[in-house]
């Protein structure tokens, strides 16, 4: 069995409990699915491979997503490091309806800093057949909230959601979304379900406005 | 030393494990030790069978009232467990909720012995006597404008089940629903359990076709879309608000004093579709999957299985599809469906 070893890192620390996936370079398509243990390590079965494309996924203090393309097997462990920069995102809720208790905020990498286009897409695959419906999901329960994440550009947007809200004759509860969100030079592009285009080069801050949703949008 | 002894332990099923989650945990450990971990279910059979209904001469009101005068729970439920339903209701109305909890106990504990149905019933009569659902009101909270096609009719005990797909309600408002109901002289002790599952299919040009993987829902309710058709992922169909796992609680529904409908028009699920489709995905197929039992006090007696399909080819939400896949007497609900519902509404052990 031909096995390909590894680390994670983020900012020179091993980083656990981390997804890695293999795809074939000439095309992505899976071929192995592993994770790292609590020292940062991976181990990727690619037998009959001779190179490999790996994507390792950094879902943690910060957001980023690392990528190489490696020979198989590796002569040394492979070294996957997450080095930045990264910058913080800082988000406040907005919001002339309320607010819920939790808001579900979601984030998609569209653009990250060393990480090959036609890869990218697959920063949400799973498993065989299955994708994530977003890269990360953090429910928040604060009006105000941070993310720290690679440079890039990312979508961002949030919702609370009863899908089976038109069932209830008097639901207590009201569905939100995030409708609109501003930056610091202006709103940004995008729409509540795909979520709103943020690049990110330094520092940002930016206001996310929610609505409560109707029960025809469900 | 202590001699070690190998002790056979019947496994227990999945619903008395879910029941005994519900159990109070020094109480149900002493019921283990007493009736499994000394001798084995097989022995504790015998015991039982030699202790409980050769008792000579008593009839059994007279030997549950003795047991429970001498606090002794499990030679009343021995006593009772195989009277009929009306004269162990009778027998049970005036017990203290501490002594319906020991009774309630001791019936698990006969109940885990193989062919002891008379207690498990008797569980169940008992935990529905702790924990009944609420009244059921009657009323219109459907203001329904179009009663849809008749897609099946069925006969079950006390009345005829009926299922209809293309109902308007709310008034119009929603339309494409379907209504699934009741109508016999026990509608007042009748309710509908209605369960549900999602799942989202994509066929992408690049990442050909795949599910989606997400928790949807709100606290109390929330549960994670379908990825292993084999293996769903159940959710009780109700407002987690009100209370009660039965649709009617918080659902859609009309009640008369002879019958009682419900009625159901989900949502596409368009915030998950709609990321698919500005991701390239050429078809994105939302299914909501619906299992409806229709239960009467600790009875399951019909089973009634609806599918709704949507079929995105961009983001304008396409007319669903309302498919009846099954209808038919039930006495049961699917064990994982009352896994699922017991992990939600741990009092209701009386759903079989």
């Amino acid at each position: 069995m031909t096995q390909l070893a590894g680390t994670l890192r983020v900012e020179g620390r091993p980083l656990g409990g981390q997804d890695v996936l293999a795809f074939d370079p000439a095309g992505p398509s899976l071929l192995a699915v592993g994770a790292t243990d609590d020292r940062g390590e991976f181990r990727l079965d690619l037998d009959g491979r001779t190179e490999a494309a790996l994507l390792a996924k950094v879902r943690a203090d910060v957001q980023a997503v690392v990528a190489a393309t490696v020979a198989v097997p590796s002569e040394h462990p492979v070294e996957l490091d997450a080095e930045g920069p990264f910058f913080e995102i800082s988000a406040r809720l907005e919001s002339d309806v309320g607010f819920p208790e939790r808001l579900d905020v979601f984030l998609d990498p569209v653009r990250v800093d060393g990480v090959p286009e036609a890869l990218l897409p697959f920063a949400t695959l799973k498993d065989e057949g299955v994708f994530e419906a977003h890269y990360v999901t953090r429910g928040v329960a604060e009006p105000e909230f941070t993310f720290r994440v690679a440079a890039g550009r990312w979508r961002i947007g949030g919702r609370i959601i009863d899908f089976e809200r038109s069932s209830w004759v008097a639901p207590e509860h009201r569905n939100y979304v995030v409708d609109r969100v501003r930056a610091e030079d202006g709103d940004l592009d995008g729409r509540w379900t795909s979520g709103f285009e943020l690049d990110v080069a330094a520092d940002r801050q930016i206001v996310l406005v929610l609505r409560e949703l109707a029960n025809d949008e469900l | 030393m202590t001699e070690k002894r190998r002790v056979r332990v019947t496994p227990v099923v999945a619903d008395e494990q879910d029941e005994a989650a519900a159990l109070p945990a020094p109480a149900l450990a002493g019921a283990i030790l007493a009736l499994q971990r000394t001798h084995g279910n097989r022995a504790v059979g015998q015991m039982l069978a030699r202790n409980g209904p050769t008792a000579p001469a008593k009839a059994p009101k007279d030997a549950f009232q003795d047991a429970v005068k001498a606090d002794n729970w499990t030679e009343a439920a021995s006593a009772i467990k195989d009277l009929p339903d009306k004269d162990i209701n009778d027998l049970i109305k005036s017990l203290a909720d501490d002594q319906l909890g020991k009774l309630e106990l001791a019936a698990w504990g006969l109940g885990i012995v193989p062919f002891q149905t008379g207690a498990r019933r008797l569980r169940r009569l008992v935990a529905f006597k702790r924990n009944p659902p609420p009244a059921t009101t009657e009323g219109d909270f459907a203001n329904v404008t179009k009663e849809g096609d008749l897609k099946h009719t069925g006969k079950v005990a006390g009345g005829e089940v009926s299922v209809r797909t293309g109902a308007e309600y709310a008034g119009g408002s929603y339309t494409e629903g379907f209504s699934i109901g009741y109508k016999g002289k026990e509608a007042a002790k009748t309710r509908w359990l209605q369960f549900i599952w999602r799942e989202i299919v994509v066929d992408h040009p690049t990442k050909k076709t795949f599910r989606l993987t997400d928790e949807i829902g709100t606290s109390g309710g929330r549960y994670k879309l379908t990825t292993d058709p084999k293996k769903p992922n159940y959710n009780t169909d109700t407002d987690p608000a009100k209370g009660s796992p039965f649709y009617e609680a918080g659902g859609t529904n009309v009640r008369t004093a002879d019958a009682t409908t419900i009625y159901d028009a989900p949502g596409s699920v368009q915030a998950l579709v709609d990321p698919q489709i500005d991701d390239g995905a050429t078809t994105v197929t939302s299914r909501a999957h619906f299992t409806s039992y229709l239960v009467r006090d600790v009875d399951v007696l019909y089973k009634v299985q609806i599918d709704v399909e949507w079929v995105f080819t961009s983001k304008t939400v396409p007319p669903r599809k309302n498919t009846v896949q099954s209808a038919g007497s039930a006495s049961a609900l699917d064990p994982e469906q009352r896994k699922r519902l017991i992990s939600q509404f741990p009092k209701v052990t009386y759903v079989p």
